[in-house]
This record gives C-alpha cells, structure tokens and sequence, in this order.
C-alpha cells in the first residue's frame, strides 16, 4: 500500500509532520543565512585555515606537547629547529609542576644549557638535598612513565637525553626508591587548593617550607664535568666508556667552566634583596 | 686497459666517496661543535618576554636542508664563543645580496629596494607600519627552498608549489589588521574564491598562483604596487600577463578586465553585489513562499477539513474502476521516464562536480572531487555533463515541436499564431486556474477555507518547476561555455562580464539544487505520506495518489466518458 491511509494514525501522522517540518525549517534557514551571508563577504572566511589543510602535511602547523605546556609551532617539520615531537614530561618532580620544564629563566647565557639538563637529570639531583647537608651518594634512573626506580635505559648512538627516564638521587632506604618532597609536595597541592587568599608573611612562610630542602648552592657544572671525581657516576648509570670520557673531557669540562653564576631560587630569599649569585662570574 | 679499471674502481667508490664528501660537508658545517648543546631538545628556556624558546637543532634535516653546507657562524655571525648570550636574527642579505647573479654566484639576487615589500621608499624615505614588511625569512622560510634544485631551477622554470606560494602570501596578506593599516584589500580570500585559488586548494601544481600574475617576467623581489607602471598588474601590463606563455595565450586583451581580486561588496563591486542581490533575492523569494506553504501544508494534514476527507474519498471511487482494469493509473509514458532518468543522472553528476568546487573549503570536497579525478578530472566530467543537458534540453524542446507540429497537421492549422496557441494550450504551461488553485490551497492550509485544491494533470507547483529548467538550463549552460572557453569568451566579451558569469552559474546552481533538495524530493518520497516516486519508476500511481494530487483530472476524464456515454 503505498499511501498507508487518508487519515494516518494521528501520532505517526504528527511524528512525520514534525520530523519534516523541523526538516525543512532548518534547511531554509540554513540557506537563507548562507545566501545572505554571500553579500559583501567571501564565501570563505579564514581563508589560511583552508589553505593550512591544502598544504602538505609536512607544512602544516601543528601543536606540540613539550613537556608541561603546549607550544605552537609555526616552523615547517622540514626547519632543523623543528622539533619533531614532544618528549616525555616529567610527572614526579615537585618542582617542575610549579617552575615549568624550562626553569632556568635569570641569565640568558646559562639558562637554555641548564634547561637542557632537565631533559635527563632530575632537579634533585643540584638543588635537593634528602638530609640537611649530607649530598646525595646514591643516584638510579627513574621511569619517567611509572615514577619508580628503573634500570638503566639504553643509549643509542644518536639520542641525546631522551631516554624515557631522568637520574634521580636515591633515598637512604635499604631497597632505594627516588627521592620524593612528599610534605613539601601535599603542602604545595593544599596552597594550590587553598581558596583562602593567604597574607605575604604566610606565604613567605609557606614558600619557606615547601623549599626547605633547596640549597643555597647547588651542584655546578664543574662538580660533574671534571676529569677529577665527577659528581654523577656516570658508569654506573649506564653510560659508556666512551661517553662518560667525553662527559669528563676537556671539551665538555672547559665549556663548563664558562657557567659559573649560578642564582639561589628566589622563594629561599625571603627579604627583597636582588638576586644574590653565589659564585660571581670570573670574567 | 689500465685507464678502463680506474674509470670503474672510480664509479664503484663514487658511492663512498660522495659519502666521505657529506661528512666532510656537515663537519665543515658544525665546524664549531655547536650541536654538543643544540642536539639536545631540551635546550630551551623562556625568555624575558615570557615566551617559550627552543633552540634545538636536528642534524638529520639540517643536513638535507639547502645550507648544510653553511657553517653555523656563516649564518649566526654575531657569536664568537661559546657559551655565548642571545644571538641576534640572521640576516639574509649577508649572503643573497650580491647586485646580479653572476655565473660564480648562481643563487644571488639584486638586493631588495625597489618593490612594494621593502620598508622603505626608493628614496631611503621610511614607510609607515615598518613592522609589517617582510624580511627574507618571512618568504624563504618554507619548503620551497628545500631544495637547492627547487631554489635554483625555478629560475629556469615554474617547480615551486602554489599553494607553499599562496601560503606564504597569505600569512601577511590574509591578516585584516595589517590589510587595514596599509589600504589593501581582502585579496586571498578573493583570490580562493576564483577558479585558479580554488585549484590550489585541491592541489593543482598547474594553477597560477600569487607569483605568475604579481612578479611577472621579472624576479619576484620586484613586485611593485598595482598603479605603479612597471607592475605586471598595472591595467596597462595587465592584458601582457594574462597572455603570458603557459597562461591565455589565445586570449583577447578584453579578459585583463576580470577582476581577480573581487567580492560580492556593495562599496567595492558594485556591479557584482546587485548581480549577487538578484540571485539571492530570487532564491529567496521562489524558495521561502513554497516551502512555507508546505509545512502549513503538513499541519493541515493533521487536521484536514471534513469537506476535503470527503472530496478524496469521492475522487477515488471514481477512479479505483479506471485504476484496476489497468493495474494502475498511467502518469508518465516511457520517453518522459527515460527523459526524468537522464536528466537525474545528468544533475547529480553535475553536482558532484560542481559544489565541491564551490564550496571548496567544506571538509567533504576534496574527497567527493577525488571520485571524479580530482582538480585536474572533475572539471571534465562537468563539461561534459553540462554539454549532455544542454543537448538532452534541445532534443526535449525539439521533440515538444514536432508533437505539436504534427497535431497542428492533424488539425490542418498553419501559422505562428497556431503554434503560440498549441504551446501555450500544454498541460505544462501555466494558466490562469494555476493563481486560482494557488490561492485557494493557501486559503486551505491557513485554516481559511475547507476546500481543497483539485489540480489537473500538472500542479502549479510542477509546472513551476518545469518552468524553471528553460530558465535554469540556458542560465548555467550559457555562463558554463563563456567560463569554460575563457579564451574565446574574451574575444566576444569583455572580462568583468566573466565576473558576471561566474557569479551567475554560481548563484543558480545554488538554486536549482535547493529546489530539488527541498522542494521537489520531499514532495515525491512521501512528505504528506503519499509515495509518488512510482511515476517515474514504471509510470503509474495509485488512485489515492491520483485523488490527492490531480482531481481535477480524475473529474476531466469522468465527463469525457460520460460524453461518451
């Protein structure tokens, strides 16, 4: 039957008289905006937007993930600043959630090298000490992914730093685990949360506590790049021969010893004072 | 003999050797050792600008790039130790600077100072907004100098790709702020709008881009602005470069007055904003009434008057008889059916290829366009279809002729007046009852009257459509030859009245596909619960259809045969 009845059941009847007038409503509206809309303007808008999807994929920009933030990155995938990816961010060290992976801001000649050491070795490592002056002794790599204690990863020839896990300092437990700020860290989450605005003097107070393991002078350049007895034992963390010499080298060493201003994090300055360097630049 | 096997241990080392010369290459590249920090993708930091900076650098690309050859301290001058402190911008013309490009030197170019991109005026006169003209980089910083070859041989001939060149453009061109601050116009999105943009959206390497028409002959780093007279776009030099080799070289000067970079602006293009008007009102003003009358319609069929029940119960007792000594009643014979189905093939395959076209940024055309061969196929497959239309349209007008010249040769009538009046006595020409029947189908459906509309064999609204397709067909067919044969257009026409056809072909294809879309398809797939569709399938409806639809016939065919009788 192909008309199924002069008087349809009246609620099929209305279903279909909605559904197609809903249709057809919707339609004309739709055109009538579009037809209106090709007055005076171009049918497209955000013309760069079309053509974005025209070029090549290789071309198009792109929003990468580096470490904590995502960066837009106009470069073309064929520029050698390109990036390429993002590498694993770090999830487990307390300061990175407040500093960001690019910490190091005061001296624009230091800043980006020691940025660059955040890729593989766990801010700890300079900047944390477990026990009030007692260095740390034991250090082990941390699975970036799991936050515990992993073997060494293996280095390939061509990979600088990205090894999926950062060096961490070790705690004085019999089976060592890294290193963990957990007070300071649930104290650092509670001011996150706290809704109350607290005054200056508390957050002095607050800020002294979450960096009371800081220390006003960190590891340098030279304590682990030193041909005499580097800091890190980097052996015993994987590395080889081959690369821990060169890590100690003369090359490495003397370069190194152009960093020698080195800035304490300013929450353990808690007057007014400028920026106080701890080892003012030889030159 | 000896000569023999040194040529051959040469070609069979050549392979290590020019392996040797690329690590001699990069080496001579990070002579410095610069990539002991650079390879890291960590060495990055936010500068005092709060702006997040990298500074990493893959050998791997920069060693295929077109400087692997260049040591870093060639471009990044200004560091002489390491570590060493900000760097400053490199600077281009260190190196592309040199007057003209000589046999040692084939990369160099004269030095940027006498265009529309330089910040400053020939006479060394600073130009308002500095900060909005192009450096090198702002060009060159893209795939298209990838290559040495792709650099060097475009010089020879066109290898870049447009849509990198379009691309470049518009970072700066397409940004309104600066478009404002400098007078200019709107010119990418213009640009897309035409059917070259539209052909580097679907990734024609063949469509011209920003460069063929802007740089001329000449190099592109002397594109002047358009009333300046050495520029390519001048209206002097403008026929030159639209006839320029590889472009309309058979063209006639008269296309240089199309206007590439036009909009639909009331200020600006005038012409073309009243032409868009028409359309739209058109559109507008022939879609809006009926498909108003149509949704009023649908409610009324939730309550239907009891006068206009009893009309259709009455009319399809009348013909149930005519309907089952037939198996049906016939609505269509088979050349109108065969007519329908070349027609819907015809305008579905111009759809196909059409709106992707027009609607060139929707996510969808590129794939619909690639079922067609792409850019490059689809077109084709237009033209040809547009040229079966207007054919299958001829052959249609033709046959209507010479049915009516044999009726006239039956009646024994002779003349043009005995044509007008044969034609215009058609069932699918309007008449004045089609107004009546209009007038009280409104009535009916705004609950004014309960009486319902009895149409003939043709409902206004079919003749409507019917009607259309003699405005439609020519409309699209005309303007589709004038843009296809652009050449030979130009000759006859000027190239504003393309601007025109464009719109036009545009515009009514908008049209005809609403119509179709929202009109003519629900009301033959059942939108009031009548499947109609039959006709055109093996050419008959039902009586219910026929009383619904075309009473008035069923009561024309009932007293012919009562006369009969």
């Amino acid at each position: 039957m192909i008309r199924k009845s002069i008087f349809w059941e009246k609620h099929n009847l209305i279903f279909q008289t909605v559904a197609w007038s809903v249709l057809i409503i919707a339609a004309a509206a739709w055109l009538t905006t579009f037809l209106i809309g090709t007055l005076g303007n171009p049918f497209w808008e955000n013309s760069p937007t079309v053509l974005d999807r025209a070029v090549s994929p290789a071309e198009q920009k792109v929003e990468r993930y580096r470490g904590e933030w995502e960066i837009p990155e106009s470069k073309t995938s064929s520029h050698h600043g390109s990036i390429g990816r993002g590498y694993e961010s770090d999830k487990w060290t307390l300061c990175i959630k407040c500093h960001g992976p690019a910490p190091h801001s005061r001296t624009p000649k230091e800043r980006d090298f020691l940025n660059m050491h955040s890729l593989f070795m766990s801010c700890y490592i300079c900047h944390i000490r477990e026990q009030e002056g007692v260095a740390p002794a034991r250090f082990g790599w941390m699975d970036l992914a799991s936050g515990l204690l992993c073997s060494n990863p293996k280095m390939d020839k061509d990979v600088w730093g990205e090894y999926g896990a950062k060096i961490v300092p070790l705690n004085s437990e019999k089976i060592p685990q890294p290193v963990k700020l957990e007070e300071e860290e649930a104290l650092a989450v509670k001011l996150h949360k706290d809704m109350e605005q607290p005054s200056d003097h508390q957050k002095a107070i607050r800020n002294k506590f979450i960096h009371r393991r800081c220390v006003e002078t960190p590891v340098h350049c030279i304590d682990c790049h030193t041909s005499e007895k580097a800091f890190l034992p980097y052996t015993e963390l994987g590395y080889t021969a081959e690369r821990a010499a060169f890590l100690v080298s003369e090359k490495v060493a003397g370069f190194a010893k152009h960093y020698e201003t080195f800035y304490v994090p300013k929450p353990l300055d808690t007057d007014t004072q400028p920026p106080k360097a701890t080892k003012e630049d030889s030159k | 003999m000896l000569k023999k096997s040194f040529i051959v241990a040469i070609i069979l080392l050549l392979p290590i050797l020019c392996r040797f010369a690329r690590a001699a290459e990069d080496a001579a590249a990070d002579a410095d050792n610069c990539l002991m920090c650079h390879r890291f993708r960590g060495l990055a930091s936010v500068d005092n600008e709060d702006a997040y900076r990298l500074f990493y650098v893959d050998e791997g690309l920069f060693s295929q790039g077109p400087h692997a050859g260049v040591g870093c301290k060639d471009c990044h001058a200004d560091i002489e130790k390491a570590p060493h402190d900000d760097a400053k911008p490199v600077d281009c013309s260190g190196c592309h600077n040199v007057e003209v490009p000589t046999r040692e030197n084939m990369l160099a170019h004269e030095k940027l100072r006498d265009s529309v991109h330089v910040s400053v005026e020939q006479d060394g006169t600073p130009r308002a907004f500095q900060e909005d003209y192009p450096d090198c980089r702002d060009c060159h910083d893209r795939n298209f100098i990838r290559y040495y070859f792709t650099h060097g041989a475009t010089r020879l001939r066109k290898v870049r790709d447009p849509c990198e060149v379009v691309g470049t453009c518009a970072r700066c061109h397409a940004n309104k702020a600066m478009a404002r601050r400098h007078n200019l116009l709107d010119v990418v999105s213009s640009y897309m709008e035409t059917y070259h943009g539209k052909a580097v959206i679907f990734g024609s390497s063949k469509a011209p881009d920003c460069l063929d028409c802007h740089a001329g002959q000449g190099s592109v780093h002397k594109m002047h602005a358009k009333m300046d007279q050495r520029s390519s776009i001048n209206p002097q030099n403008r026929p030159a470069t639209c006839s320029s080799e590889n472009c309309h070289v058979s063209a006639s000067p008269a296309l240089s007055s199309f206007d590439v970079h036009t909009n639909r602006d009331m200020a600006t293009s005038p012409l073309l904003f009243g032409v868009a008007l028409f359309f739209v009102v058109m559109t507008i003003a022939i879609l809006l009434p009926i498909l108003t009358l149509n949704v009023l319609g649908l409610v009324r069929e939730i309550f239907p008057s009891h006068e206009a029940e009893q009309e259709v119960k009455r009319l399809e007792t009348l013909v149930k008889g005519k309907a089952a000594l037939k198996g049906g009643i016939l609505r269509f014979p088979g050349s109108l059916r065969l007519q329908h189905l070349f027609l819907v093939i015809v305008f579905l395959v111009l759809c196909l290829t059409g709106f992707p076209r027009t609607f060139a940024k929707a996510q969808w055309s590129p794939v619909i366009l690639g079922f067609f061969g792409g850019i490059n196929g689809a077109p084709i497959v237009h033209r040809i279809a547009g040229v079966a239309l207007l054919v299958g349209f001829v052959v249609h007008i033709a046959s209507i002729f010479l049915k009516v010249r044999s009726a006239l040769v039956k009646e024994g009538k002779r003349g043009i007046k005995s044509y007008v009046k044969k034609i215009m006595s058609l069932p699918m020409i309007p008449q004045a009852q089609d107004m009546k029947d209009l007038v009280v189908l409104t009535k009916y459906v705004c609950f004014l009257s309960p009486r319902r509309p009895n149409y003939d064999r043709f409902s206004w609204k079919e003749k409507l459509e019917y009607l259309g397709l003699f405005w439609g067909i020519p409309l699209l067919g005309v303007t589709g030859i004038l843009l296809w044969a652009v050449n030979i257009s130009s000759h006859v026409l000027p190239g504003w009245v393309l601007n025109i056809a464009y719109l036009a072909h545009i515009y009514e294809s908008i049209l005809a596909a609403a119509h179709i879309a929202l009109v003519h398809i629900p009301s033959v797939i059942g939108m009031s619960g009548l499947l109609s569709f039959s006709a055109m399938l093996n050419g008959k409806i039902t009586p219910e259809v026929q009383a619904q639809e075309h009473g008035r016939e069923i009561e024309r065919w009932h007293s012919a045969e009562e006369t009969n009788e």
